[in-house]
């Protein structure tokens, strides 16, 4: 008898067993799931130099590191903006405890410290993107949610007032808590800044905090070269990338350098008062002291460096 | 004997070879931990010092000053002739009022037939004489009838606004620009006719300034209205409000 005959259909490849095919079959099936997962990677680092991707946490940065990541993003600026820019890494000043209160008796509503702060911090200008909201509120509550922010008829309005609500660097900041990498925290003099090149975007932040201060880049912000504001801080306004978190950081990069935020300078009222509490002779100190301040949302425990007042 | 010390001569030299290939990869890897952290302790020494602006004393020295913008020394009225130049001509208010009696129960300019009809006056009970100095009008007059430059008109205003004033004087009311820190740069401050006209003092009202990013209200009514009504209009809103 042939060989056939002792089979009753006929014998393909002796070679390769069963086994071995269905091996063959997983490894290509798993070799092609993983290169379409990792593919968003290939994708991302072609905007994401290896130098940048392997870059330390700011507070583990030597000064020769940081003068490498300095010196990389100001080329970054020149390459994708066209601006010459200075980033400069601001340090907190000792024996200084910033604070900021705002006088909700004189404020108009006039947005002027929104715009001020769009312009001062490099902001995407399509979305006009502000640290700052003020809200519309009705006289006689003090309710945040009912807070009308898109307000647009001549201000003062009769029967409101308004409230300008930005970062409250507080001092159990829950976002500062929640952040899952330590891409935020809270510096001695008080302000809660982000290391803008470890944040992983995951918005944790943003979704704890009370006061709805941080903003997130869903796109490369946009931004006319003549219109960039040259003077940066690394922690501050520097251009920030796409897909990470960012917030009001009292302009440290002015404030740390004794100059006053550019909100206040903005403030057509001086609504806003800004200053170190630790100087006795200081206008934010007898703010602090004559007034009957409060913070937002006291009852959080959240511990506002931000205090907002009436007039008697 | 010898069959069996021979064999754990073997073994023992199998163990050194062993202990040293181990050590040597041990010592690589280690290298490379080192090499990849980058803590070496040179750069552990110059990470400390260089980073930031160091300055000990500073609250103690106040080296700039708090100025007040001043309001010109005092008015005058522009004239429709126009000089060799072609500029407008100016009188000061005397040029006028030296030759006319003053009308001390004036408060409506709208009484007026010849100058000033389009001035509005409208702060409290007060009249033209309250402030303006019948004795010399390019000067004003406090409630005292002491006579008082323009360029001090702040004193003036604080006769009758004190909180204000004392709010003013505490840096709580009134706009600045410059430095908190008086030690690193200097702080201008408005004086109360760059924002009021003393005329119509009340702040008038204005359109905002900027549009803003995302209101609040519209993202809570979106969060609302997943439940109940459209879902598709409010999210079209808010990618147009982002």
């Amino acid at each position: 008898m042939s060989e056939e005959s002792k089979h009753s259909l006929p014998v393909i490849n002796n070679g390769m067993s069963r086994r071995t095919l269905l091996k063959g079959v997983g490894a290509t099936l798993g070799a092609s799931s993983f290169a379409i997962a990792i593919a968003p990677i290939a994708q991302w680092a072609k905007d994401t130099s290896v130098d940048e991707f392997l870059q330390q946490h700011y507070k583990e940065l030597s000064s020769s590191d940081l003068d490498q990541v300095i010196t990389r993003l100001e080329q970054d600026a020149k390459d994708k903006y066209g601006a010459d820019v200075t980033i400069r890494d601001h340090q907190p000043l000792p024996d200084v405890q910033f604070a900021y209160a705002l006088n909700l008796s004189i404020c108009i509503g006039c947005r002027r410290c929104a715009e001020a702060c769009h312009q001062e911090n490099n902001h995407d200008r399509a979305t006009s993107n502000s640290y700052i909201r003020v809200l519309e509120m009705d006289k006689g509550s003090l309710n945040l949610e009912h807070g009308k922010v898109n307000y647009d008829h001549p201000v003062p309005a009769d029967d409101k007032f308004y409230m300008p609500v930005q970062c409250q660097q507080c001092e159990n900041a829950p976002c500062v808590n929640v952040c899952p990498v330590e891409a935020t925290w809270q510096e001695e003099d008080g302000i809660v800044v982000v290391d803008y090149n470890w944040c992983i975007g995951c918005r944790y932040c943003e979704a704890a905090c009370p006061y709805h201060a941080r903003r997130f880049n869903w796109k490369k912000p946009e931004i006319p070269k003549q219109e960039i504001n040259p003077k940066q801080g690394y922690l501050s306004n520097r251009i920030r990338p796409q897909g990470v978190v960012e917030k009001c950081h009292f302009c440290l990069h002015r404030t740390r350098q004794g100059q006053l935020p550019a909100c206040l300078e903005a403030c057509p009222t001086g609504a806003r008062v800004f200053g170190n509490v630790l100087d006795p002779d200081s206008e934010i100190r007898w703010v602090l002291e004559n007034k009957r301040v409060f913070v937002l949302k006291e009852e959080l425990g959240t511990k506002p460096r931000f205090f907002y007042f009436f007039d008697e | 004997m010898n069959k069996y010390s021979a064999q754990t001569d073997q073994s023992s030299h199998k163990n050194v070879l062993y202990k040293v290939i181990y050590t040597v990869i041990c010592s690589v890897f280690a290298l490379s931990v080192l090499v990849m952290f980058g803590t070496t302790t040179e750069q552990i020494n110059n990470k400390l010092p260089t980073k930031g602006l160091k300055d000990q004393n500073f609250l103690n020295k106040v080296n700039y000053q708090v100025s007040i913008n001043k309001p010109k020394k005092s008015p005058v009225v522009v004239l429709e002739e126009t000089d060799f130049h072609g500029r407008p001509l100016t009188a000061s208010c005397t040029t006028c009022h030296s030759t006319r009696q003053p009308n001390n129960t004036l408060n409506d300019s709208s009484k007026l037939d010849e100058f000033h009809p389009d001035l509005i006056l409208n702060h409290g009970q007060l009249s033209c004489m309250s402030c303006h100095n019948a004795g010399d009008y390019d000067k004003l007059k406090l409630a005292n009838g002491q006579t008082l430059d323009y360029t001090n008109v702040m004193q003036l205003c604080a006769q009758c606004h004190g909180p204000q004033h004392r709010d003013y004087q505490n840096g709580s009311h009134g706009g600045m620009q410059g430095y908190w820190d008086l030690s690193k740069g200097p702080r201008v401050r408005n004086n109360c006719t760059d924002c009021h006209n003393p005329h119509t003092p009340a702040f008038q009202k204005f359109r905002p300034v900027f549009p803003p990013d995302r209101d609040l209200t519209q993202e809570h009514s979106f969060l609302i209205d997943v439940k109940s009504k459209s879902i598709k209009g409010n999210i079209v809103e808010i990618q147009e409000n982002e």
